[in-house]
């Protein structure tokens, strides 16, 4: 020991027992080996968790997930990089393991792991010794982290890569992964599609012009969801389930946005989609204000809505005195008054445009077989299919009284030509006497079907209620002796919806040998 | 338990002989380590390599460098079992009386040198059987021990198969280390034609005694093996074997039998021999895996496919060395 004693090592330069310095020594080994193992499954889940990112940025760029894509990132990163930490942390390694690892790192010929053994298993701690003295001579060095450095290991020079590839899912343009399998259009979904992408560029310009952020957002991924429906790129299936989410996007933007209204100390809304007053724009107001531009005919026109402002919630008290005010030269009320009733009423258009894009959605929904009876009839208007009521279309279009809700009818009609079942105005007008399927007077339940082309048989049910003076619908199962080339011939033509059964009727009854005597019923040609 | 000083002693010595060698033998270090570990590890070695490598000029030069007896037999295909191990003879003594009395044979020495050992017939090579294993012969029914230190040195010849006769399993297991004699490069070509044409080299000096040499072989025996080294040697000598499931992909393949016990008995005494070589008083990985070519080699026997397919058996140990891991689930590197 002596001859050992003058070299720096971890094992030389105590007076203590060999049997305690040997221990100490392997057990200074272990702790570095432990924390060595503990940075490699670091790394090793650093690499898992970037590539977990990875795929799951991807998805989240592909498929709508409630979550951001890279929050999903980022909690694969931090999930994985934690898991490995902790099953390298349980992953105590042994120290003979230890020794021999020792051993073999600094070429030390076995000295320590049978020092080790013999001082451990037999007991032998003379042999031991000397052994620990060799391989203190053979280099065994002073600090434990020269044995075990931390160093980058291959999953750690592998991270770099899949960072970049997480980099690349995030920036890169996704669209051409998710071009569609092939498969046969569904002209429904193209003419839907056709329909709500012309109601969303009418809406992204209403609420450009409106400054309505909420509703410019939505309005431009409706646009987007309605060019791929036309496109023929989404299955009917595929279609529905995007108009699902954005049913529900739109309904939480709607909430959210009156939830803003509702924060301010006016009072909660009362009518969510009523102007504050007819004529009154309190925006515009309140931009002459800031210009100095505000003139008398303003103040005169908040005189003479004084009544309609106090039903938005401000006491009429308050606005006579803030008028007062301003008129004597003190228009600090009236700007916070005017800002206030401006939040208001934006929060009141955003509403309005969401509930009207919601309806759209609703409907497009409803047009490709979804029925939505009993669905979120507490928070938006109920939206109930009803075959064979089309006759109220447009009559009841006064609900949607403002110079927008005519542009938007305008446009969805210039859009999808003739066919489309309703729109906003009926939707809305049903929203306040909605109709519940009655069971005393529902009528038969009808399963129409038919083989428009090769491929799947869609089998649509509706339930419909009896009406005086209306024929019912009865259970139809077209022939197929016509059956093709009525489909081409109406696939072909742009038909209303009630037209296109008249004629499957006529060629049904002609395929049965009758000659059909019923016309189709005059309101409905009227459109 | 070796201590210290006996170490550098038995260093000092081993140095001495090698010196000693080397005024002789130009290169063949390998094969002088070989020798020199069968020695320490009171085994025999079979020397093979082709004609005029300097095998049997080695041999020679380890005896002069003993302090041992040393004999050499030439074997032949007339060589009878007796020409080894002796025969009872008539003796008449002054009476005229006459009696059977035991001649002993060659092989009652301490080195012994068989020469061209495949050229004898299976019988007269099976008769060195008893002598190797046992250290001793019978003769009728009295047994005869030898002498210690007993080493057999044998020598074969690879080429100029015709007319011999490969040693049978039995035989060739008793060896503990199978050494190649390889060809000499330029370098060592050279000093060969200084030293054999020049003049004549002063005589041998003995370095070493059979006591002396008989302390270095209890030495040998002191050097610890660890259990986990143990271990490292029973799955590199059971991964020779086509069953086991530590085989490796080419032993599966072309082995038909692997290594024996007697073979892993080899591999850990040559191991131990070398790690006394480098001063060491403990067996290492590294000392496994230089024994184990020259102590597995004649032990593995390769099936129809490897015969036909020419198969290395040095790349068999090699590969066996190579993929036999030292540490959980790690291979050498």
């Amino acid at each position: 020991m002596s001859q050992a004693a003058s070299a720096p090592s971890l094992w030389i330069g105590s007076p203590r027992p060999a049997r305690e310095r040997l221990s100490k020594a392997v057990v200074a080994l272990t702790r570095a080996r432990r924390l060595q193992v503990l940075v490699d499954h670091g790394f090793g889940g650093l690499l898992a968790g970037l590539g977990l990112a990875t795929f799951a940025v991807l998805v989240a760029r592909l498929v709508p997930l409630p979550y951001p894509p890279w929050q999903l990132g980022g909690a694969a990163v931090i999930i994985a990089v934690a898991l490995a930490l902790l099953v390298g942390w349980q992953r105590r390694p042994d120290a003979l393991d230890v020794a021999i690892r020792a051993d073999l790192t600094l070429n030390l010929k076995q000295r320590l792991s049978t020092a080790w053994e013999f001082m451990t298993v037999h007991d032998d701690v003379k042999l031991a010794e000397r052994l620990a003295v060799q391989a203190v001579k053979a280099g065994l060095p002073a600090r434990t982290g020269l044995v075990f450095p931390w160093q980058v290991n291959r999953w750690g020079r592998l991270s770099p890569l899949a960072a970049t590839a997480l980099l690349l899912v995030s920036v890169i343009d996704l669209n051409w992964m998710q071009a569609p399998v092939p498969h046969e259009v569904d002209e429904q979904v193209v003419s839907e599609g056709q329909r709500l992408g012309a109601f969303g560029r009418a809406m992204q310009e209403r609420a450009r012009r409106d400054r309505l952020p909420r509703s410019a957002r939505q309005a431009a991924q409706l646009e987007r969801l309605g060019a791929r429906m036309e496109s023929g790129a989404l299955t009917r299936g595929d279609a529905l389930g995007q108009l699902r989410g954005m049913d529900e996007s739109l309904d939480k933007e709607r909430m959210q946005a009156l939830a803003e209204a509702n924060q301010t100390d006016i009072g909660p809304l009362r009518e969510e989609s009523s102007p504050i007053a007819p004529d009154l724009d309190p925006g515009a107001m309140l931009e002459r204000m800031q210009r100095g531009a505000l003139d008398s005919a303003d103040t005169r026109a908040l005189a003479e809505h004084l009544a309609d402002l106090e039903r938005s919630g401000i006491p009429r008290r308050d606005l006579e005195d803030t008028l007062r005010r301003h008129l004597s030269g003190d228009n600090e009320g009236l700007r916070e008054m005017l800002e206030k009733l401006a939040q208001i009423d934006r929060a009141r258009k955003e509403g309005k445009e969401l509930q009207g894009a919601r309806e759209q959605v609703r409907r497009a929904r409803e047009n490709l077989g979804e029925s939505l009876a009993g669905t979120d009839g507490e928070r938006g208007p109920a939206v109930h299919m009803d075959w064979g009521e089309d006759e109220d279309r447009g009559v009841k279009g006064a609900a949607n009284a403002g110079a927008d809700g005519r542009q938007e009818r305008e446009t969805t009609r210039g859009a999808t030509g003739s066919g489309s079942q309703g729109d906003s105005s009926v939707a809305l007008d049903r929203q306040r006497a909605p109709v519940r399927p009655d069971p005393g007077q529902s009528g038969p339940v009808l399963k129409p079907q038919s083989q428009a082309r090769k491929g799947e048989v869609f089998v649509t049910q509706a339930q419909v209620r009896p009406r005086s003076g209306r024929p019912s619908v009865e259970n139809v199962v077209m022939s197929s002796e016509f059956a093709s080339q009525v489909e081409e011939v109406l696939s072909k033509e742009q038909y209303p919806a009630h037209y296109k059964e008249f004629v499957r009727r006529y060629f049904l009854n002609l395929s049965q040998g009758r000659v059909p005597q019923q016309q189709p019923t005059d309101k409905r040609g009227a459109q | 338990m070796s201590d210290e000083p006996s170490l550098a002693l038995a260093r000092e010595r081993l140095e001495a002989l090698r010196r000693q060698i080397q005024r002789r033998i130009v290169g063949h270090h390998d094969l002088v380590n070989g020798i020199l570990a069968c020695l320490l590890s009171s085994g025999h070695a079979l020397l093979e390599g082709v004609p005029g490598l300097g095998k049997t000029l080695l041999v020679k030069t380890l005896s002069d460098a003993l302090h041992l007896e040393f004999a050499r037999i030439q074997f032949t295909p007339d060589l009878m079992p007796a020409d080894i191990i002796g025969t009872q003879m008539v003796m008449q003594d002054d009476e005229g009386r006459r009696h059977f009395q035991f001649q002993q044979g060659p092989v009652f020495t301490q080195l012994l040198l068989a020469d061209e050992i495949n050229r004898a017939t299976p019988k007269t090579q099976s008769a060195l059987l008893e002598a190797m294993e046992e250290k001793r012969v019978t003769v009728g029914r009295t047994g005869h021990a030898l002498q210690e230190p007993f080493m057999v040195l044998a020598t074969q010849n690879p080429i100029e198969m015709e007319g011999t006769y490969p040693l049978p399993e039995a035989q060739i297991d008793r060896f503990l280390l199978k050494l190649n004699a390889t060809y000499p490069d330029a370098g060592e070509l050279s000093q060969i034609i200084d030293r054999a044409t020049g003049a004549p080299l002063p005589p041998m000096e003995a370095v070493l005694s059979a006591g002396e040499l008989m302390e270095m072989r209890e030495l040998v025996r002191s050097v610890v093996i660890a259990d986990h080294v143990k271990d490292y040697a029973i799955r590199m000598v059971l991964a020779t074997h086509a069953g086991n499931a530590d085989a490796t992909p080419m032993v599966r393949r072309y082995v038909r039998h692997g290594a024996s016990p007697r073979g892993l008995l080899a591999v850990v005494l040559t191991a131990k021999a070398l790690a006394l070589f480098a001063g060491r008083i403990n067996v290492s990985f590294d000392d496994l895996a230089a024994a184990a070519p020259p102590a597995l080699r004649h032990r593995i026997l390769l099936n129809f496919e490897g015969e036909a397919e020419g198969i290395d058996v040095e790349d068999l140990i090699a590969e066996v060395i190579r993929e036999t891991p030292t540490v959980q689930g790690e291979a050498r590197a």
